[in-house]
């Protein structure tokens, strides 16, 4: 292998899914902690260049300032790393699909670094809640382009295409492509829990927990459909899907756990004496860990969900070969 | 379930005398109703329509609690309604030539010679001398401009660029979001922001922002769809360029997942929990659908796609405005 045949989209993608997943961690503790507000000023933090700040200051200084300043710069780094991407994927021989996927990665990161600023300046909530979304999905993005330029890619949309899609298999493609969605759904809701306003009533706290909740089930039941769909399917493809099942049955007892650090043991929906103001905050450090858990293991879930829907050939299973012009092209889509 | 419709084979570029428009198909129909189908023909009012709901809930999110009077926002709809009907004779004046070679819009009065190309020209400066001055008249000039930019990028600069190049869609999909710009200078934005309501004008963006992305899959949709006429027409379109759908395909889901966030900025205003997961389903929605299309790229996906384009785009605007609404 010589340095020009290395798959360098594949490896700074790799490396962009691990970035991303150590500023999500980051960012996570800054919500559970609410340190986002540690450091009132931005794009400076304390009227220094972010990149100058003191490292003793940041490293021995208060806990929530090491949690918001060493996010914003990861941040930073993610937003390069996802530049070179771009730039390796537009200059080598990239398929389309991952070009314009870098182009989404590139949008989303200058956006979520405006909205963490936005957040800061404004010191608003739903801010954060928006924040707090476009994260996980930035990190679907970075983990779907890791995942179709992997190279194996090429054989097996080249295997999946060649023979028409079972039944089995297309509950198995619908399924990854709705686990995906759900996964998404459920991050986004939780996000509108860990972000909120001590001022709302008790009635929407009750709804959006329903529907939580409720969203978790459904997340559930697709993936043991899925795993049910890919019991015969090949060993990677399968592999995923009880990976993803597993983490499903350990996302639900982090739940359960999160509950509890949060809002206390339940009687009826809520406590008697629920107040607002304490529902997002998890002091103890066990608290902040089940708490913060329960985010990661759902970006987690949504990763892998994403990692499944692709090599199990969502992209490919239906695939255009033999029926559009082209057919080389079409198979290097996603591969 | 059945395989996927198999393509006539096709093309590494689509031939491009492959539609001529039956002669037959053009006879002109007389009356009343046949007048009122030219008069729409001329105008488009569904797109009107949608500039409209555009303009009012760029308004309605700026002004947040401070109602704009009903006159006043209704005059500035009708001048606009006005600006938009002359942009719509304008750009089939320009494209007369092109739309006689494709069935879809052969018909249309001015390529069908049913309506004059003077009269069309005259009709076209009477409508937008009358829109702008009405949108001068009860909201000042700012909102005038905007709309007069509108115009000319639409009819001056997006028009012509469909012969020469497929980014022809990122140029007028700048068209498409300025109406925003419409509404929130009518609802004073920049005096507003100046005053420190950053963010009524950061809800009012996102909604420009989300415009302009929404246009990527809803116009490669129809550029799929319509790939022979508009080749056949000597159109630019990505479909006709990449018969293969890949690079339209591409373009529409990263449009379509960085909508994703920007839909989620509506609710910032009001910090309505129902409006944030409204906009999320919403957009998610948006996104399955052109995920959709990029996997299959054959018309049933196209369709859905189109369709589901204008529900959740309705449903963005009308989340907006009903749950966004301060107290």
């Amino acid at each position: 292998m010589t340095l020009r045949s290395f798959n360098w989209p594949h490896a700074i993608a790799c490396l962009l899914v691990a970035v991303t997943a150590v500023l999500l961690s980051f960012g996570a503790l800054v919500t559970t902690y609410e340190a986002a507000m540690a450091v009132p000023d931005w794009p400076g933090t304390y009227g220094h260049n972010m990149f100058l700040f003191p490292l003793g200051q940041w490293l021995h200084g208060p806990w929530d300032l090491f949690l918001e300043h060493g996010h914003r710069l990861l941040g930073a780094a993610t937003g390069v790393v996802t530049l070179v991407l771009v730039a390796v994927a537009w200059r080598g021989q990239a398929a389309p699909a991952v070009r314009w996927l870098a182009v989404a990665a590139v949008g989303l990161v200058v956006v979520q670094g405006l909205l963490g600023g936005a957040r800061v300046l404004l010191d608003d909530k739903t801010v954060a809640k928006v924040h707090a979304c476009t994260g996980p999905l930035f990190f679907a993005v970075a983990v779907a382009i890791a995942t179709a330029t992997r190279p194996q890619a090429a054989t097996s949309a080249r295997r999946i295409s060649a023979e028409p899609p079972s039944p089995r298999v297309i509950v198995a493609s619908t399924a990854a492509a709705g686990l995906v969605i759900a996964s998404y759904l459920q991050l986004v809701a939780g996000a509108q829990l860990r972000h909120m306003d001590a001022t709302v009533d008790p009635f929407t706290f009750r709804w959006l927990v329903g529907v939580h909740v409720a969203g978790a089930a459904i997340v559930a039941a697709v993936a043991f459909v899925l795993a049910w769909a890919n019991a015969s399917a090949p060993a990677a493809t399968r592999g995923w899907s009880w990976l993803i099942a597993g983490l499903i049955v350990a996302q639900v007892l982090l739940g359960c756990g999160a509950w509890v650090a949060s809002w206390g043991l339940p009687s009826g929906l809520l406590p008697a004496d629920w107040q607002p103001a304490r529902a997002v905050v998890a002091r103890s450090t066990t608290g902040a860990l089940v708490v913060t858990g329960h985010v990661l293991l759902g970006m987690a879930i949504l990763g892998s969900s994403v990692v499944l829907w692709i090599i199990g050939g969502g992209l490919a299973a239906r695939g255009d070969v033999g029926r559009l012009p082209g057919d080389a092209e079409t198979q290097r889509a996603f591969a | 379930m059945s395989p996927p419709p198999v393509l006539a084979p096709a093309p590494a570029a689509i031939p491009s005398a492959a539609l001529p428009v039956n002669a037959e198909s053009l006879a002109v129909p007389r009356g009343f109703a046949a007048c009122w189908a030219a008069g729409s023909q001329l105008v488009r009012p569904r797109i009107a329509l949608m500039v409209l709901a555009t303009v009012w809930a760029a308004a309605w999110i700026t002004a947040g609690a401070d109602r704009l009077p009903a006159g006043t926002i209704g005059w500035l709809l009708v001048g606009t309604a006005l600006v938009a009907a002359s942009s719509s004779i304008a750009n089939q004046i320009v494209e007369r030539d092109t739309d006689r070679l494709m069935p879809r819009t052969a018909r249309r009065p001015i390529a069908s010679g049913r309506l004059g190309v003077e009269s069309a020209a005259a009709a076209t400066a009477v409508l937008l001398a009358a829109g702008l001055a009405i949108q001068t008249r009860a909201c000042g000039w700012p909102p005038a401009a905007a709309a007069f930019a509108t115009w000319l990028l639409y009819v001056v600069v997006y028009t012509p660029l469909k012969r020469r190049t497929p980014l022809n869609t990122a140029v007028g999909a700048v068209a498409g979001a300025l109406p925003v710009a419409i509404g929130w200078l009518a609802a004073d934005g920049p005096e507003r922001l100046s005053a420190g309501d950053v963010a009524g004008t950061l809800a009012v963006a996102a909604l420009a922002t989300v415009l302009y992305l929404w246009q990527f899959p809803h116009f490669m949709a129809i550029a799929w769809l319509y790939r022979r006429q508009y080749a056949a027409a000597g159109l630019r379109m990505l479909t006709v360029d990449d018969p293969s759908g890949l690079r339209a395909a591409a373009q529409s889901l990263a449009a379509a997942l960085a909508m994703i966030p920007v839909s989620l900025v509506l609710a910032v205003p009001s910090g309505s929990v129902r409006l944030f997961l409204a906009a999320a389903i919403a957009a998610v929605a948006y996104a399955v659908a052109t995920v959709g299309f990029a996997i299959r790229r054959d018309d049933a996906s196209a369709r859905i796609l189109l369709f589901t384009s204008l529900g959740s785009l309705l449903a963005l605007l009308t989340a907006a405005v009903v749950l966004g609404t301060p107290a």
